[in-house]
């Protein structure tokens, strides 16, 4: 052995040990975090001891939750794995795509027939109790689906257009089936989706608001009618998130603002608070800042306009609609929106109550066959 | 606790550490054995009563054995009910659900039996012990009449969960003197960060891939994914399994001890005979010692080898696991090992190098098959998809993306599966000395913020309440 080996031996003993310890004191001196903003969850605190909960072995499984989640500089931690696994030609995080020019991209894996029968029967049933009622039904592709040539190549995908022709082929006749596929195929160049997000901008909403409108015998409004309001260009969205991929561009966020104003009142019946505005304009200080659309997602939400025509939608729906609505809130004088996964009522009671003219579905592919709370509206 | 943890090491082996070197001497082996207790209570904390019982057990066993060693029927007595005893421990645990469960089958009847699970490290620490019991027997170690030297020998924590396993007379006299230097710390932080990285960072990753290939339905399966799936567990268990060992031949090194190689690049092999040389070295010499030289080896002529052979590769199989796959898998190498004495080694002499290798690899790659499928018709379904029967595609969208996402670890694994990163580190030191250093030392620092790094994102679990 010469004396160069015994040296670096020496060295690297010493490195370790004041590594393990740095670390070690490191995370004894920095304080617990209750919550974790880019991971948007509540942290595991320091478990109570108590001889059961050793013996029974939880004491010691929480523990160590405790200290992965309390672990200093956890964010640094998680930026050098994502870009060791770039570095070894690693596509793919938590089941996001690292695609090209900065587009993360959702997996999408096809549905089960069961999965669809069950959906279908979901929708046929509330149809059969509230047979009066016109029914629309828009299910959005995503861009894994759109952006096809920006995934890694060979990138192992279920075939959306193709669930969707289930489900359109499925559905009884009176049920209308909102095609946006192709509306959204001619605009996949510009910037429908977010990179960072998993939701659709209010451009490729606008796509899909002005199919609607044709279906529904609704002029639409021209993109020449809205002021395009840029009102972030710092968003770092949920498969940002999800993914832990670092080192790309945020997102912007623009607003379709009317040119024409008008009033609307924004009533959050289960938290019983009312807003004036669509948007909640200090959500864009915080992580998810696409919940400045109707401030997230609720249980109910009534949305009553000016409009003279006195019609009334229901839409049931999931986070995709909450920057399309605002466009449909030109044409209805009252919206409700409920979100099956919060809303714990009876769906056929407030059709009743309230005396919809129309009722529109709204989800994005994934959601709608992931999602399992669409089948509580059979009751 | 196991060692690739946060909690091992940023807090258990950086206390334990200093407790140990601020001790006096003396009392060394009592902090040792008091962490190796602490070690083994924070997963099992129940099980932790086998284990003392074991230990003071064979203790015991271990003074009689002495005391009576001038009388030989009662010292073999007392050998005999300590093996039996330990044999019935371990079978208990480990072998009760799987023996009910075959006469249940074969008899039609329906025994129930409590489904217990193993308490972990049990299969290695039985080893010691009994090891350590037939050797005081043998007169070829002393018996050890201080029990905390003793406990320690058994509990310590470097090789408790998964080996090496070490045998009384390895470290005997280590556990009474031993001295440490700084480079031998050194060496052993080397060891423990090179064993580190297998298992977080080669072998976690591609397991990522077996994982996906293993997921797949059978009847989709290709047959670029049946082999991309299969290469990947092959490495994933080298890997996991070597870098464990590593681990605990480092730490065994900082604390003082020297543990026997348990791996020597058993991939490289040219027979399934060398294979068994280079892999789990410290069982395959555990098997050689106390069961097959002790029935004779192969010294009884040829019909008695081969019972013993098929009795050690029958046992080899079964204390992977207890489920006839082990036992088919034992047995298949087995069998193998049997034809290269009788005539395949004389060929394999003659054959070029490559052919060896190959035939080795094919051998060991199929093995893993029957390793990995406890149910024995899915390991024979898969087998027939690596080869093409069956009717499977060739290659679809997935094995693709999954050969673009993980070829270059595969070539990475391939290369560190083989001696050349060491030999190409040693000679760029022997040319170049503080260059050799640096370059050393660099990758023991990236090794191990790299790990870390990864055991952070393990639990790395995003809550989207902004739902899909």
């Amino acid at each position: 052995m010469t004396r160069y080996d015994k040296r670096t031996r020496a060295v690297t003993g010493l490195l370790f040990l004041l590594f393990i310890l740095m670390v070690a004191v490191l995370n004894i001196l920095t304080p617990d975090q209750a919550f974790s903003e880019s991971e948007n969850r509540v942290l595991e605190s320091r478990p109570r001891f108590s001889l059961r909960s050793l013996l029974g072995g939880k004491f010691t499984s929480d523990y160590e939750t405790y200290i992965t989640d309390q672990f200093a500089f956890r964010d640094v931690w998680i930026g050098i794995k994502t870009d060791a696994d770039r570095v070894m030609g690693k596509k793919d995080s938590n089941g996001v795509y690292l695609g090209k020019d900065g587009y993360l991209i959702q997996h999408f894996s096809s549905p089960q027939d069961a999965e669809v029968n069950d959906r279908i029967q979901a929708i046929h049933s509330i149809h059969q109790k509230t047979p009066d009622l016109r029914k629309y039904i828009m299910l959005v592709p995503t861009a894994a689906a759109l952006l096809r040539d920006k995934l890694p190549a060979y990138a192992p995908l279920g075939d959306e257009h193709a669930a969707l022709n289930r489900v359109r082929q499925s559905l009884q006749p009176d049920i209308r089936f909102v095609d946006v596929y192709p509306a959204l195929y001619a605009g996949r160049e510009e910037a429908i989706f977010y990179k960072t997000d998993h939701h659709w901008t209010s451009k490729g909403a606008y796509y899909a608001y002005r199919v609607l409108c044709k279906q529904m015998g609704i002029v639409p409004k021209d993109e020449a009618a809205f002021n395009i309001r840029q009102v972030t260009d710092a968003f770092y969205g949920s498969l940002y998130s999800k993914s832990g991929f670092r080192h790309l561009q945020p997102d912007r966020i623009n607003l379709y603002l009317p040119k024409e104003e008008s009033k609307k009142k924004v009533e959050y019946v289960y938290e019983g608070r009312t807003a004036d505005s669509l948007y909640q304009m200090d959500n864009l200080s915080k992580k998810d800042k696409y919940a400045l659309f109707l401030n997230g997602n609720h249980a109910l939400v009534r949305i009553t306009t000016e409009h003279p025509d006195g019609k009334k939608l229901l839409i049931v729906k999931d986070s995709y609609a909450n920057s399309l609505i605002p466009f449909l809130a030109e044409h209805f004088t009252e919206i409700d929106v409920v979100d099956l996964r919060y809303y714990e009522e009876s769906v056929t009671k407030l059709i009743q109550d309230r005396q919809f003219h129309d009722m529109l579905f709204l989800y994005n592919v994934k959601t709608f066959f992931e999602d399992t709370s669409i089948l509580n509206i059979m009751e | 606790m196991v060692f690739s943890s946060l909690i091992f090491l940023f807090q258990f082996l950086p206390a334990v550490l200093l407790v140990y070197y601020v001790s006096p001497k003396k009392l060394r082996n009592v902090v040792l054995f008091a962490a190796s207790l602490i070690f083994y209570a924070w997963g099992e904390p129940v099980y932790i009563v086998i284990m003392i019982f074991t230990t003071v057990f064979d203790y015991i066993n271990g003074l009689v054995i002495d005391k009576y060693s001038h009388r030989k029927p009662i010292a073999r007595a007392v050998l005999l009910g300590s093996i039996c005893g330990s044999l019935a421990i371990l079978s208990f645990f480990k072998y009760a659900g799987f023996v009910v469960s075959n006469v249940n089958d074969l008899f039609g009847l329906h025994i129930q039996v409590a489904d217990l699970p193993l308490p972990v490290g049990i299969s290695f620490y039985t080893f010691q012990t009994m090891s350590y019991v037939v050797d005081v027997y043998h007169g070829k170690v002393p018996t050890q009449r201080n029990i905390v030297a003793f406990g320690t020998y058994v509990t310590m924590f470097p090789q408790l969960v998964a080996g090496p396993i070490v045998k009384y007379g390895d470290i005997a006299e280590q556990l009474v003197f031993r001295k440490v230097t700084l480079e031998q710390f050194g060496e052993g932080a080397e060891w423990f960060i090179r064993g580190l990285a297998k298992k977080v960072l080669l072998a976690n990753n591609i397991g990522l891939l077996w994982t996906n290939v293993n997921s797949t339905p059978m009847e989709d399966l290709t047959v670029l994914s049946a082999w991309l799936g299969i290469l990947a567990f092959t490495f994933q268990i080298y890997f996991d399994f070597s870098g464990y060992s590593d681990m605990a031949r480092g730490l065994g090194k900082m604390f003082g001890f020297e543990f026997p190689e348990n791996f020597k690049h058993p991939y490289i092999s040219r027979s399934v005979t060398e294979f068994w040389r280079r892999w789990h070295i410290s069982l395959g010499s555990w098997f050689r010692e106390y069961v097959y030289i002790p029935l004779g080896g192969n010294r009884m002529g040829l019909g008695k080898q081969f019972r013993n052979l098929l009795i050690v590769w029958f046992l080899t199989g079964l204390w992977h696991g207890a489920s006839w796959n082990f036992i088919v898998w034992g047995l298949y190498f087995g069998c193998f090992v049997a034809f290269e004495k009788l005539f395949l080694l004389k060929w394999l002499k003659r054959w070029p190098n490559w052919a060896g290798h190959l035939y080795t690899l094919m051998i060991v790659v199929v093995g893993w098959v029957l390793f990995e499928f406890e149910h024995l018709p899915s390991a024979w379904m898969f087998i027939r998809a690596m080869f093409g029967f069956g009717g499977h595609e060739w290659v679809d969208r997935q094995a693709l993306y999954d050969l673009t996402t993980y070829g270059g670890l595969l070539v990475l694994l391939a290369l560190c599966a083989t001696p050349l990163p060491r030999k190409g580190l040693e000679q760029m030191k022997a040319r170049w000395n503080s260059v050799g250093m640096i370059a050393a030392l660099a990758l023991s620092i990236i090794s191990l913020v790299l790990s870390s790094a990864y055991l952070v994102f393990e639990d790395y679990n995003p809550f989207l309440y902004f739902r899909f």
